[in-house]
């Protein structure tokens, strides 16, 4: 993996950075993408590719290790072993490993590098190198790739590719054009018709209109020309459900309460990067309100992320609609007269994460972390309700955790239960949430949706309508202004703030951190004190 | 084609010599005629040289080695080391070691490409096997037996083993060095292989008690019918090994 011509110090730097890595990721203290592809990491994609492989081959190397005694021998060098799986990487497994004049060479850097984990790897060859043979035999395995178990690899569940058709551009005719005359796809009517190795094709989406599932599902889609102008963008369909849910149900609800030919206005409260908010706007242009005061108001705090979501918004050519604002939502005052159109909110919060399928083996998530999401995402809900005039609110997560989901909203649709109610959303969807008597079986009222069944991610969509003519007095603001909640606010967005940096462009979200930075609590009185400053 | 002979009376031939791609040590005997039987076989192709290790006859049990060096047991004298030193091919590396098991020949089972070596050999020496003889090592035993230079006979075509070795350590065997391996016996039911006969890529010393029926066993996994010592040597098995 690491080229010959890495020698000396800078071999050393990247074996270090990895050995450091893999320790964190195997204390799930991060995952490699976003540990390998932060700031302070040096040679970024070496770094990356050493790692996965490291990880991956890890039950291996360690096998290797144990056999070999190393640590029963060398008792001191204990502390070493992360770095010494690099090495055994390096010398029996990586590209290096193919030629024997490749590893003598690799060796020979080894020697030159002061630390005496290194030096012992010469002697060590031999008994690791016939360590791993025998181990090979005994597995019957013929490559290297055969010795790793294929629970950890290759991934069992394949969720597939969806293309949503960006209406704000073309049609869905004209999209399937473009695809069949340009791309050499073909259209299939359902999914159980043939398809043929070697071939491309589209299959339209039963449930929402405008997405199309794409076979192969490992086609490359990033550099096609559709994807680059915007026409087409790649989101996962449990990502499009929430958009879908909200025009399903709002368009009737205003029918219904006579709402219709006033302005329509609606908040995505945590917008970055995007996807979310481009199809709300798409769906709006598309839907007749009765009037042409339309606008989505997309917010998210992060300075970061703020910027992904303005230059998606613009690919999208949704500028009309999307007014991006750079604030937290939980901060917004919901009198604000320019708000006082706002009529849906779309809420897809910080969550943990789990429902998303993703190489690179299992996360777990600590029950503390989940009690404090649970309580953050909460504190939106009920922020997003105190706004006057809002008839519909629909909060999502991709999680697959109860007490993200169905706990929170059977949590918040009681303690709210004089203004909305939960609606049941998306009604031919067979796969509903989780029916307890715990949480007042809203579970059948809400929507999941599983990578073993529907081949998307994990995700779960719910809906809460405004019960007619309610209307709550005007609450303080101090109570749900920003000073409440700080703590979890702060700790989410810094983990937030790593997670999508790096991988802006796609749809896949990296993962989430598990008790990262638990320190940066004592930020929060600066914090605190700055936002009074104004 | 194998030949059977003996080294004064005894049938033991694989104590008293050693036999590469290279070269072939004998030792000395109060005749000429086990020399002369190596000599006729070889020295058309490669120099058979008279040798002694710390003035014992014993060279094929105290010595190992392949077409890339001989690895010599450190009570050899510097006389002997010089001697061997200067009759070998310029290529071949000699190399003394400093090894409490000095039976190297007992201990080390090699051919070209991979050497089995015994159980208990010190790190550093397995260090040198690696680099002297240019081969993979793996510690193993035959048949439960350590002395895996007494149990076995490796050449770059097959291997034969202890008679008593179960199919499925032969399986790993053959899987480990890409060679076939068969289980088998010479001198009459001895399953003392190693020290029954030497063998390289192109022709095989059995001794004097070998039945024709072992003969034929060893002919046909050493792949001995109809050989020429032709370019063996370097033949096509290090692509084989390198997918090992």
């Amino acid at each position: 993996m690491v080229e010959g011509t890495l020698k000396g110090g800078m071999l050393f730097k990247v074996y270090k950075q990895v050995a450091d890595i893999t320790e964190k990721v195997s204390n799930n203290k991060g995952s490699i993408q976003s540990l390998a592809l932060s700031k302070t990491t040096e040679m970024k994609s070496v770094t990356f590719a050493l790692c996965s492989e490291v990880q991956k081959y890890k039950s291996v190397i360690d096998h290797i290790i144990d056999e070999s005694k190393f640590f029963s021998k060398n008792p001191k060098l204990k502390e070493d072993k992360p770095i010494l799986r690099v090495i055994i990487y390096e010398l029996l497994l990586g590209k290096n490993s193919e030629s024997n004049e490749s590893v003598k060479k690799l060796l020979g850097n080894y020697e030159k590098i002061k630390q005496n984990i290194f030096k012992q790897a010469k002697s060590y060859y031999s008994t690791w190198n016939s360590i791993l043979v025998m181990l090979k035999i005994d597995k019957k395995a013929v490559s290297n790739e055969d010795l790793v178990e294929p629970t950890t690899t290759a991934e069992p569940i394949q969720i597939e590719r969806f293309l949503r058709v960006n209406l704000l551009k073309t049609s869905i005719q004209d999209f399937l054009n473009t695809m069949t005359t340009e791309h050499n796809f073909i259209i299939n009517k359902n999914k159980k018709e043939q398809r043929e190795a070697g071939s491309k094709y589209l299959v339209k989406d039963e449930h929402i209109n405008e997405i199309f599932v794409m076979y192969p599902h490992d086609a490359p889609v990033h550099n096609m020309p559709s994807v680059i102008n915007s026409t087409c963008i790649v989101q996962d369909k449990a990502s499009c459900m929430p958009a879908h849910v909200m025009f399903q149900t709002l368009p009737k609800l205003l029918q219904e309460r006579n709402l219709n030919g006033n302005p329509v206005h609606i908040i995505d409260a945590c917008a970055a990067p995007g996807n979310k908010t481009t199809h709300l706007a798409a769906k709006m242009s598309e839907s007749d309100f009765g009037t042409k005061d339309l606008a989505v108001h997309a917010f998210d705090r992060d300075e970061k992320r703020i910027k992904i979501l303005s230059d998606r918004v613009s690919e999208a050519g949704a500028d009309s609609i999307v007014k991006v604002v750079h604030k937290d939502f939980s901060a917004v005052d919901p009198y604000d007269v320019q708000y006082k159109h706002v009529r849906a909110i779309l809420l897809d919060p910080s969550c943990s994460g789990t429902g998303i399928v993703r190489q690179g083996g299992e996360k777990t998530v600590t029950q503390d972390r989940l009690n404090k999401l649970k309580n953050f995402q909460i504190t939106l809900i009920n922020h997003a309700m105190t706004f006057p005039n809002v008839e519909c609110i629909v909060y999502s997560t991709c999680s697959i955790h109860e007490e993200e989901n169905e706990q929170v909203v059977a949590e918040v649709a009681e303690k709210n239960s004089d203004l909305f109610r939960v609606e049941k959303c998306f009604p031919e969807w067979d796969y509903r949430g989780i029916d307890s008597a715990s949480t007042n079986h809203v579970g059948p009222l809400c929507v999941r949706t599983t990578p073993e069944k529907h081949a998307t991610n994990g995700f779960f969509v719910s809906c809460f309508v405004r019960i007619p003519g309610s209307q709550r007095e005007r609450v303080t603001k101090s109570l749900h202004g920003p000073f409440k909640q700080p703590k979890v606010d702060k700790e989410i967005n810094k983990e937030e703030e790593e997670e999508e940096e790096e991988v802006p462009k796609q749809e896949v979200k990296p993962s989430k951190k598990v008790n990262k930075k638990r320190m940066r609590i004592t930020d929060t009185s600066c914090v605190v004190n700055k936002r009074r400053k104004k | 084609m194998a030949t059977r002979t003996q080294f004064q009376n005894s049938s033991e031939i694989g104590v008293f010599s050693v036999l590469t791609n290279k070269y072939c040590l004998v030792a000395h005997g109060t005749a000429a005629n086990f020399y002369s039987v190596f000599d006729a076989e070889l020295s058309d192709h490669i120099p058979v040289v008279y040798a002694s290790i710390a003035g014992c006859r014993i060279v094929g049990s105290l010595c190992a080695g392949n077409k890339n060096g001989l690895l010599l047991p450190s009570t050899t004298t510097d006389q002997e080391l010089l001697h061997i030193r200067n009759s070998l091919p310029d290529e071949v590396i000699v190399q003394r070691v400093e090894e409490r098991l000095s039976a190297l020949g007992n201990c080390i089972a090699a051919n070209d490409h991979v050497a089995l070596i015994h159980k208990d050999f010190d790190k550093n020496t397995e260090e040198i096997i690696q680099d002297v003889l240019g081969v993979e090592v793996f510690r193993t035993t035959i048949a439960n037996n350590p002395l895996v230079g007494s149990y076995c006979v490796l050449s770059n075509q097959g291997g034969m083993v202890h008679a008593k070795t179960p199919v499925r350590e032969q399986d790993k065997l053959s899987n480990m060095l890409q060679v076939p391996i068969v289980a088998g016996t010479v001198n009459r039911g001895s399953e003392v292989i190693g020290g029954g006969m030497v063998v390289n890529d192109w022709s095989a010393f059995c001794g004097l008690n070998t039945t024709a029926t072992e003969i034929s066993v060893v002919e046909s996994i050493f792949n001995l019918r109809d050989k020429q010592a032709t370019n063996i040597v370097t033949d096509m098995k290090q692509s084989l090994i390198d997918v090992l």
